[in-house]
């Protein structure tokens, strides 16, 4: 019996004595930099120590070591637990870490789910740059801009370095109609990205924020001078044909107004959900009394979206599950892919191909497409770290979960998506329905005039021209008749004259 | 100088009178009146709006300035003022605002491009 006690405490002590070397030697390599051993020590521990302080603090550096290799979805599960576990020691170093990590994936729902659980004083100065941030997004949701914008302030006092703060004040001016103060914090950021290439996604978004705030103070002018600086290259350049557009019709340049928009109607940008282009261009026609032109642009309207909403609205009426949104949208990102690599489209999906790739362009949708490819980039990582050891099994268990849920998520917003899009085009369809009858009146006061022998001029608007001007500035002339080369993308002129008699 | 525009205006007349055109005395003499002073004042105006010089001093002929007139910095716009379209949608006539619902702003496209500095810091 004694001998029994002796060797059973002997046993003990040598297992205390194993875990303590064990934590050592895990310290040893998170110190050395060495995390993927550093983090498989930690597991090892978190698994077999008895103490539970002792768990707390392995499964607080497994999530450290894990987030340093970029394994971040991973690491924020053993945060999780930590936090979960209750008051103590690393709940507050890990909801700190928590929302760090979950603002570098993106996840609102961890983010959310962080904040919560802290008050601004157990934040750090980044974690409360966020915290203030996103109460500041809740109040906008509920439309209180005042409120919001001083939340953001805050966010942005406690992280002067933050671009997200300040666009964020930016918008809210927006939203409570003081552009001027807008156009300052949208230059403050500029600064900041002017240098950076012309193609930079960042800084042509913040160029056409400028131009925005411009076109909200109705000077015309201005708005199309920052517009025009976005290369025709550009991820945005379409988004800028359209605005553009809209800023040269405010100011009355009716042509000028219809060249941007001649490129928009192109077969190559004409693959794109974008009902507001063909009214505006209707619009235009309609003021210049082009009837003709302005019916032809109505009649596209009706060619190309009535099918394409009716398609929509019996897949929305239909019983869907996210796993047939699933299959659409991968079928979409293959036909894209197709299209960029060939220059034909093939689609094999049973929604409209037009509508879809727009959606796939739709900021919240690019945004977790970009998370879902996260997801697959860390289960590539984590292969590569840690072969098929115990934290390699663990870690796939959460990524798959982790993709399930996204492909949920994705679902639902392209479900949002083509219910938004279904009623924007049936207001647009009614806006156009208005311009049908306004240019049918226009076509009858013309042929009253006509009657009544006022001089009209019923051959092309262009047949006449002189083209002179163009050929001796070196120019050659090929009248549009809808061909065009991806290099004259964006060069077209409009040329036509405004044939209202009055 | 104004005697020697004088004697040219004469012989102007003259030559009318050569080439077959009847004139009265009297018109002769009142269309040179009506000349010769319109002819001094766009003189003496001229000198005076371009050049500070009193116009006796610049009348001298010979010693006349020159005047340059300088173009090369100035930025000609040759911009033709328009209305903005604004105006047409006050006309009645038309039914515009349920045509198309001009946009004001572009705050929701603002709104979607802010993600794209999120997580950015």
């Amino acid at each position: 019996m004694k001998y029994f006690v002796v060797v059973l405490l002997l046993m003990m002590g040598s297992v205390a004595l194993g875990q303590t070397a064990a934590r050592k030697a895990a310290f040893r390599d998170f110190q050395a930099k060495k995390y993927a051993r550093a983090a498989e020590g930690f597991y090892n521990l978190s698994r077999s120590t008895k103490k539970a302080e002792e768990r707390l603090e392995a499964k607080y550096y497994l999530a450290i070591s894990l987030a340093k290799l970029d394994l971040l979805q991973i690491a924020s599960f053993p945060l999780v637990d930590v936090v979960r576990s209750g008051p103590g020691k690393y709940q507050k170093k890990a909801l700190n870490q928590l929302a760090v990590i979950a603002d570098r994936l993106n996840e609102p729902g961890l983010l959310n789910y962080t904040l919560k659980k802290l008050t601004p004083d157990e934040l750090t100065d980044m974690s409360r740059a966020i915290f203030y941030l996103r109460l500041s997004e809740i109040e906008e949701k509920e439309n209180n801009f005042e409120k919001a914008l001083m939340l953001a302030t805050q966010s942005q006092q406690a992280n002067p370095k933050s671009d997200e703060a300040l666009y964020q004040m930016a918008s809210l001016q927006l939203q409570l109609k003081a552009p001027e103060k807008a156009l300052e914090h949208f230059f403050k950021i500029y600064e900041k990205h002017e240098k950076k290439s012309v193609r930079d996604p960042q800084r042509g978004l913040l160029i056409l924020n400028i131009a925005r705030s411009y076109y909200q103070m109705k000077e015309w002018e201005k708005s199309a001078q920052w517009y025009r600086q976005i290369p025709k290259d550009h991820v945005y350049y379409r988004q800028t044909l359209m605005e553009l557009s809209w800023a040269l019709f405010r100011k009355g340049r009716f042509r000028s107004a219809l060249s941007p928009l001649q490129t928009l109607m192109t077969p190559y940008y004409a693959q794109f959900y974008d009902p507001e282009t063909l009214l505006l261009s209707g619009v235009i026609f309609f003021f210049s009394c082009q009837y003709d032109e302005a019916m032809s642009v109505a009649a596209a309207f009706e060619k190309n979206y009535d099918p394409a909403m009716g398609q929509i609205n019996t897949w929305l009426t239909g019983s869907r599950t996210s796993n047939d949104y699933w299959k659409e949208l991968e079928s979409a990102r293959a036909a894209l892919k197709n299209l960029n690599k060939t220059g034909k489209i093939h689609s094999t999906g049973q929604l409209p191909f037009f509508v879809l790739r727009t959606i796939l362009d739709e900021t919240n949708v690019k945004m977790l497409s970009g998370y879902y490819d996260k997801l697959e980039s860390e289960k590539k990582l984590l292969a590569k770290h840690f072969g098929k050891n115990r934290i390699a099994t663990y870690g796939t268990k959460i990524i798959e979960g982790r993709r399930k849920a996204t492909q949920g998520e994705l679902s639902k917003r392209i479900q949002d998506h083509l219910k938004s899009y279904l009623l924007a085009t049936s207001q647009f369809s009614e806006q156009m329905g208005f311009l049908k009858y306004e240019v049918l009146n226009g076509q009858r006061t013309s042929l009253k005039g006509k009657m009544a022998s006022v001089e009209q001029n019923d051959e092309a608007i262009d047949k006449d021209m002189s083209r002179d001007y163009y050929i001796q500035n070196g120019y050659r002339y090929w009248p549009f008749q809808g061909e065009f080369w991806r290099d004259e993308i964006g060069s077209y002129q409009y040329v036509g004259i405004n044939r209202c008699q009055n | 100088m104004k005697l020697g525009v004088t004697n040219m205006l004469v012989s102007i007349v003259a030559k009318i009178n050569v080439t077959g055109e009847v004139m009265t005395k009297m018109t002769t003499v009142a269309l040179i009146t009506v000349m010769l002073s319109s002819f001094a004042h766009a003189q003496d105006s001229d000198v005076s709006d371009m050049d500070d010089a009193p116009p006796a001093a610049s009348a001298g002929g010979k010693n006349q300035k020159k005047i340059f007139v300088e173009f090369k910095d100035e930025l000609v716009d040759g911009e033709k003022p328009m209305p903005s379209v604004d105006y047409l949608f006050q006309k009645s006539q038309f039914n515009f605002k349920k045509m198309i619902r001009l946009r004001e702003n572009f705050i929701p496209e603002v709104k979607k491009g802010k993600e794209n500095f999120s997580g950015v810091r």
